[in-house]
């Protein structure tokens, strides 16, 4: 180990306080779960939380020929490979985010005609990467460090009773949890997208969702919000404009760009000042929002390079907001 | 999960599981876009390069590289630029949403280096806006309203544009124009790109005049102008005789060719454009590819036929000598004429009715405004990435609640802009543009050297991403190749720039402190940022650091 390796390492455990780790929208990204769980350790962090949207957005079928061959199309580049092939072919598709998928010509054709035949395979992909990821974390995660997996509007709600049953890790979506000295309030819905995502609720259903996780709560601790969709106009909620065929709005050779987030998340931000509140949703909507007296954070996402974007947060004792830093790597 | 009444319908858009190609199965997920396609990202790399915008520095490089013909200069610079273009295309092929020559290069070699080129990104840009809003007050405005006299027949408007060149109109000039600006911005990044879009526009049309004035008059028109303007029937002569004699080059020099080639590279600053919004560019290696190639075919066009038609109406040799002796003995060219040395005024000089001279009035005032709109938006960039990253303070990179529009990085680079413009007008800082090339090649060197590093300092994402050349070439990855001779390319074009006099002007101490200002504050910065986080439990080093994966 190099000298400035050392220097390293030594400053990561000089702190003081509370401190958490905080990524979100990994989208089944193998290297950026792997990287969360080891995060954990080298950030020297007392909790670990995933903000959502764990799970893959495509499938990507590979065709099997037969006789050990394999073929498919990945990133417009056509590939056939033999059974030692497949498995690096595999692990490309896995580092997108995407699900590997063999099968036979007649599948891939019933795949192409059958909506509910994909959806079903979605699931049980959902099903397994949700599976797998925990029982990782299981083995992973030091018994004095929590970690906490959250559901975004982009996770199906079969990995719901996965996440909630696994071992190692802690399910904290529509509930309020005393993380050290914070009360921990967690919402996976999000405001209506362009997308029709499974987890969406209008911005007033939305907003009771909060005030009946938050109104309860009488443990006296300062309130950290972990809610997926970020507040709107903070300015961690940018993204592209879309016309109606999901195309960015380019105009005057430029891109232009709107606001995504959740007026609801805004008003009970605005309401309950919780001390700290970290948000996914928009991976561009990387930065930092003070809302009143609230700090608003999005470390955004960059799955598909592989890199994970973070956010460790120092609290003091009392659940006060010490110091903030934004991760990458 | 119930749909309430305060959800919209939904748009068209893709089924629930939907067929993307032969093998990929997609289904509806939050940021699925039908990405920005090759016609979009086409438009956006042309709309910064515009050389209708790029053509009005023609005479600065006349000044700067005497005894050049910018023929060659352009064509040899498209060919060498071609290679920092399939460098970006890999680049973002493997980074597709983290597009940037800062995080590229932080990323792929080091955070204190990708520091210093963040650094040397914002110094410059800042630089550039400001010596290009000095251009705008010292000569486009004034421009300006004499063509507007000259249309109008009126003394009081063509004496308004004289007086209008004084240090003190220009600086005042300046800073109406970056006020106005700096309000546009804040009111909205959408109306800032309107203005560029249309001040663009405006340029495009003004090319156009120009070009048509210049190729519908032959070598004789333009001689009986100008010595008719100069109320001195062998000015035009006068000028190329007396150049001559007092040393400037009678002929093109090779080596005023090479030295100019690093200039014509800058020129074509902004074709690579697509790649910072590349998180939405559609198959980005092929779109970034052929869109930049593109871009880049059509600024050599329009380059080419810019300056052809001006050399083939005022002829090269008085191009040169009028370049030379306005720079180099003011006195011996004030001596024989009044004119000024800039493509507009030729071709004002040309005109004959007052639309054309209208039209030109504005258009190339409206071409630099669209330069410093363009600096506006891009210095924004920059400074939230550097804010992020903690080399600048948070606080720059706040977005307003309202307006949502990056106020703090608005205002730094206006206030870096009046800081240039100050230095530009009233010392003798002009002579840093010139170290602006130097700049450039700096950084697209360290880019390229990111691209030919790729392979084996981030060889997963390399792998899993699609390449721009398939195979490998001497027994290399092709990009590793192609990214070596943008960087051996880039690294000779600094080297040309650091050793060739006409190109720097000399060295004053102003000009070497000046430079390792701009290079040196990203890394100091780096290092405060780095003791800061330490302070607070969590060394820089490693909130950059690539994580283990467990």
């Amino acid at each position: 180990m190099s000298p400035w390796r050392r220097s390293s390492q030594k400053t990561a455990i000089k702190k003081s306080g509370y401190r958490i780790f905080y990524a979100t929208d990994l989208h089944g990204s193998d290297p950026c779960f792997r990287k969360f769980l080891a995060a954990g350790r080298v950030f020297d962090a007392d909790a670990i939380i995933m903000g959502g949207d764990m799970t893959g957005k495509a499938i990507a079928a590979i065709r099997d020929l037969g006789r050990g061959r394999f073929q498919s199309e990945f990133q417009g580049e056509k590939v056939e490979v033999d059974a030692e092939g497949l498995e690096h072919l595999k692990k490309r598709i896995i580092f997108n985010g995407f699900y590997p998928w063999v099968a036979r010509d007649a599948e891939i054709q019933r795949a192409e005609h059958d909506g509910e035949f994909v959806a079903d395979l979605f699931e049980g992909f959902m099903a397994d990467q949700a599976r797998r990821w925990t029982a990782l974390a299981a083995d992973r995660v030091e018994d004095r460090r929590r970690c906490f997996i959250s559901p975004g509007n982009d996770d199906l709600p079969v990995v719901d009773a996965i996440l909630a049953g696994a071992e190692g890790i802690e399910f904290p979506d529509k509930k309020v949890l005393e993380v050290g000295p914070l009360a921990m309030v967690s919402v996976g819905d999000s405001n209506v997208t362009p997308w029709r995502t499974p987890r969406e609720l209008g911005e007033s259903e939305l907003l009771t969702e909060m005030e009946e996780l938050i109104e309860p709560y009488t443990g006296g601790r300062p309130l950290l919000f972990n809610f997926h969709v970020p507040p709107h106009e903070s300015g961690l909620d940018t993204v592209n404009a879309l016309d109606p065929s999901y195309r960015p709005v380019v105009e005057h050779g430029m891109i232009t760009q709107t606001a995504a987030g959740s007026t609801a998340v805004r008003t009970a931000v605005e309401r309950y000042e919780p001390v700290v509140t970290l948000h996914g949703h928009i991976h561009e909507g990387r930065g930092l929002y003070r809302c009143g007296n609230s700090r608003c954070f999005n470390p955004g996402s960059d799955y598909s390079a592989g890199v994970l974007m973070g956010l460790v947060v120092d609290f003091d004792d009392a659940g006060g907001y010490l110091h903030h830093t934004f991760t990458a790597g | 999960m119930g749909v309430t009444s305060d959800v919209p319908p939904a748009p068209q858009g893709p089924s629930p599981a939907q067929v993307a190609g032969p093998s990929l199965f997609v289904r509806n997920a939050t940021g699925l876009v039908r990405e920005v396609g090759l016609w979009q990202a086409f438009v956006i790399n042309l709309s910064v390069l515009n050389p209708a915008v790029g053509l009005v520095t023609i005479a600065v490089a006349l000044a700067v590289f005497p005894g050049t013909d910018l023929t060659l200069p352009f064509i040899i610079a498209a060919v060498l630029v071609m290679f920092l273009a399939l460098s970006y295309a890999q680049l973002v092929s493997s980074m597709p949403r983290t597009g940037g020559d800062f995080v590229f290069v932080s990323r792929i070699i080091s955070p204190a280096i990708g520091a210093m080129a963040g650094g040397v990104l914002l110094l410059s840009f800042m630089l550039t806006g400001g010596v290009n809003t000095t251009i705008f007050s010292e000569q486009y405005l004034p421009f300006g309203f004499q063509a507007l006299g000259g249309a109008f027949h009126s003394s009081g408007l063509t004496s308004f544009g004289t007086d209008l060149t004084s240090k003190n109109w220009a600086f005042i000039t300046s800073l109406v124009l970056i006020a106005v600006l700096l309000a546009v911005s804040l009111r909205s990044t959408r109306l800032l790109n309107r203005v560029m879009f249309w001040c663009i526009v405006l340029a495009t049309v003004g090319y156009v005049v120009v070009v048509i004035e210049f190729l519908i008059h032959g070598r004789s028109d333009f001689v009986s102008a100008f010595n008719s303007f100069s109320g001195h029937p062998g000015a035009y002569s006068g000028i190329i005789s007396t150049a001559e004699k007092l040393g400037a080059p009678s002929a093109v020099q090779t080596s005023a060719v090479i030295a100019a080639v690093p200039y014509a590279a800058l020129s074509y600053w902004g074709f690579t454009w697509s790649v910072y919004p590349s998180g939405e560019v559609k198959r980005p290696m092929r779109t970034t590819k052929i869109s930049t190639l593109l871009a880049l075919a059509v600024g050599i066009v329009m380059y080419l036929v810019g300056w052809l038609a001006l050399k083939h109406v005022t002829g090269l040799h008085f191009l040169q000598g009028a370049n030379w002796l306005a720079a180099n003995n003011p006195a011996a060219y004030g001596h024989l004429t009044t004119a000024p040395t800039t493509i507009t005024f030729y071709a004002l000089l040309l005109s004959t009715d007052p639309v054309t001279k209208i039209l030109m009035a504005v258009a190339f005032p409206a071409a630099t405004i669209a330069i410093i709109a363009a600096y506006i938006l891009v210095l924004s960039r920059i400074v939230f990435a550097l804010s992020f990253d903690r080399l600048l303070p948070e606080f720059m990179s706040d977005v307003t609640a309202r307006r949502r529009v990056p106020r703090n990085a608005y205002i730094l680079s206006a206030v870096g802009f009046v800081v240039f413009v100050a230095l530009a007008i009233y010392s003798s800082f002009l002579s840093v543009f010139r170290d602006l090339t130097l700049l450039g090649a700096v950084g697209f060197a360290l880019v390229s050297l990111a691209a030919a590093l790729l392979p084996y300092v981030k060889p997963d994402l390399y792998e899993a991403s699609p390449r721009a050349f398939k195979g490998r070439w001497l027994g290399l990855p092709p990009i590793t190749v192609i990214g070596g001779i943008s960087t051996i390319v880039n690294v000779w074009m600094a080297y040309v720039v650091l050793t060739k006099t006409q190109i720097v002007g000399g060295y004053s101490i102003g000009s070497v402190v000046t430079l390792i200002i701009v290079f040196g504050w990203g890394l100091v910065a780096y290092y405060i940022a780095k003791l800061r986080t330490r302070s607070r439990g969590l060394g820089f080093g490693l909130a950059t650091r690539e994580l283990p994966p467990e």
